[in-house]
């Protein structure tokens, strides 16, 4: 059987990136989210301005 | 001042309620934290592998989530071709990318066991190798996708893709499989049996994994549905000009 | 006029224009030749465990060869718009499928059965076993590879960047083939008895119907404009 002394930073390094990268993927999704909402806001109010 | 008609959304049907989003990303978050403190807390290490033996259960669950995510892609594909409903692209879009996510992490975290247990980073195993012909599978799908320019062809080249791929999936795991006995698996993982407490943690972690899986894909297809209404909106203010 | 003979004049309209220049012929099998060449720069060409990586070094050398092969496949017919005027002629698109399918089948062949003992007599090497069971894994390795290359060739054909975008979405897709092949190929040069590589015979044989049969369903997707 492995160390666990040996085998600890391995198992923190693994649940690590599985939390690093689900979060990163998120916040990337929300990031997209906002910018796709901005855009949709000015596109809105161009369009309304338009038909005025 | 004349009112303005609300503008029809092009696939409005894509989109959840806020709230309905709000209490998966909490029951979600619960789940994982809950499957996170039984991992480190709750089970015992293991009788033959040890401490390292703990990322057993995140790492199945994210090839569980790899697995259902590209199904999906392939149902999704056969739907489109042949119903050509938009909603169904944006389905397998948005399933293949969070798949080729969850690969990727099956993909790190296989060789960090690997270097405990194994005392080698990489093995030629079966279950491994399918992986990384798995994750090149659904990059390639991912990489048609970016190579296809008009949105109706790039949509039917990828649901044909999406249907090859997956068909292609299984041929690949036995004749990988066949191949590792010809040359003598060296190292091979005893699948000891699970005590009750591992399995109880193996099982929340699925379904915590699952719940994820539909956060994810529920938030991407809302992206999926921004962009087509932006676009659907830029065609129109371009229309009345 | 059957199906089958529409199929054979499309595959006879790509041997005849192949045969007046012989310009994609020659470059695969240059190709081939040049892959092997540098293998041998790779690692000691002279040392005896070429014997046991012979059979995956000559189907790399095939399969690279291939793929220049299958980019040119389609590629040609979009010069002066042929290809719309293959799919306006009285022929069931399938039929375009299959005709692309023998044309580059036979071409890859010619370059194998060229390139193979130019292969064996660089690298010292004496194959044993039976050339009918050799010629029966390049028939089948080969089918396997152009049937599925054909298909993705007319897919990444209506994309940008699709000479760089076909081995990419190709390669994954045939392991079983190139697995197939490279053990198959061992078996039957290293003289070992059948029932010890037949699985792979098997394993190519399913390969080939399974994907000679999908694209058959799917290919009228890709031509649809």
């Amino acid at each position: 059987m492995p160390s666990a002394a040996k085998a600890l930073p391995y198992l923190f390094a693994a649940y690590t990136v599985i939390w690093v990268v689900v979060f990163g993927y998120t916040l990337s999704i929300g990031a997209r989210q906002r910018k796709l909402a901005q855009d949709l806001e000015l596109i809105k109010s161009a369009v309304e301005k338009r038909a005025n | 001042m004349p009112q303005q008609k609300p503008a029809t959304r092009p696939s409005a049907g894509l989109r959840p309620g806020r709230g309905g989003l709000g209490s998966i990303a909490v029951i979600t978050f619960i789940l994982i934290a809950v499957a996170q403190y039984m991992i480190f807390m709750y089970v015992p290490d293991d009788a033959t592998l040890g401490l390292i033996q703990r990322i057993f259960y995140f790492h199945v669950a994210s090839a569980w989530n790899a697995l259902l995510a590209f199904g999906v892609v392939f149902v999704a594909s056969i739907l489109y071709l042949a119903k050509g409903e938009r909603r169904y692209d944006a389905l397998a879009y948005s399933s293949a990318e969070i798949g080729v996510l969850f690969t990727s992490l099956v993909l790190i975290t296989g060789p960090i066991w690997g270097k405990i247990s194994w005392n080698q980073w990489w093995t030629w195993d079966p279950r491994l190798t399918t992986t990384l012909i798995l994750w090149f599978i659904y990059v390639a799908y991912l990489l048609i996708r970016m190579a296809a320019d008009e949105p109706e062809k790039r949509a039917r080249f990828a649901a044909v893709f999406g249907i090859l791929g997956f068909i292609d999936v299984p041929i690949v795991f036995f004749s990988i499989r066949w191949w590792r006995t010809i040359h003598p698996v060296v190292i091979s993982w005893q699948g000891a049996a699970m005590e009750k407490s591992m399995l109880q943690t193996m099982i929340v972690s699925f379904v915590a994994f699952s719940f994820l899986f539909v956060y994810l894909l529920i938030n991407r297809l809302r992206v999926e549905a921004m962009q087509d209404e932006v676009a659907q909106l830029k065609e129109r203010l371009q229309g009345t000009r | 006029m059957s199906f089958l003979r529409k199929v054979g004049l499309l595959a006879w309209k790509d041997l005849r224009a192949e045969f007046r220049t012989k310009e994609m012929i020659s470059a695969m099998l240059i190709f081939a030749l040049l892959v092997i060449v540098i293998f041998a720069f790779a690692f000691d060409p002279s040392r005896d465990e070429v014997r046991s990586i012979f059979g995956g070094l000559i189907w790399v050398a095939f399969f690279f060869a291939g793929i220049l092969g299958l980019n040119r496949s389609f590629a040609n017919e979009r010069l002066n718009d042929a290809l719309h005027g293959l799919m306006l002629s009285p022929v069931d698109h399938s039929a375009i499928y299959f005709g692309k399918l023998l044309g580059t089948w036979a071409f890859m062949t010619i370059v194998e059965v060229i390139a193979l003992p130019v292969f064996i007599v660089i690298y010292n090497y004496a194959p044993s076993g039976s050339w009918l069971l050799a010629i029966a894994v390049i028939l089948l390795a080969t089918l396997g590879f152009v049937a599925i290359g054909t298909f993705l060739a007319a897919l990444t054909a209506n994309t940008k960047a699709s000479e760089v975008l076909l081995p990419v979405i190709l390669f994954p897709i045939i392991i079983p083939v190139v697995i197939g092949a490279v053990e198959a190929t061992r078996g039957v040069f290293g003289g070992l008895p059948l029932d010890d590589f037949v699985t792979w015979f098997k394993v190519l044989a399913v390969y080939d119907a399974i994907f000679i049969a999908v694209p058959f369903l799917l290919f009228e997707y890709l031509l649809e404009v």
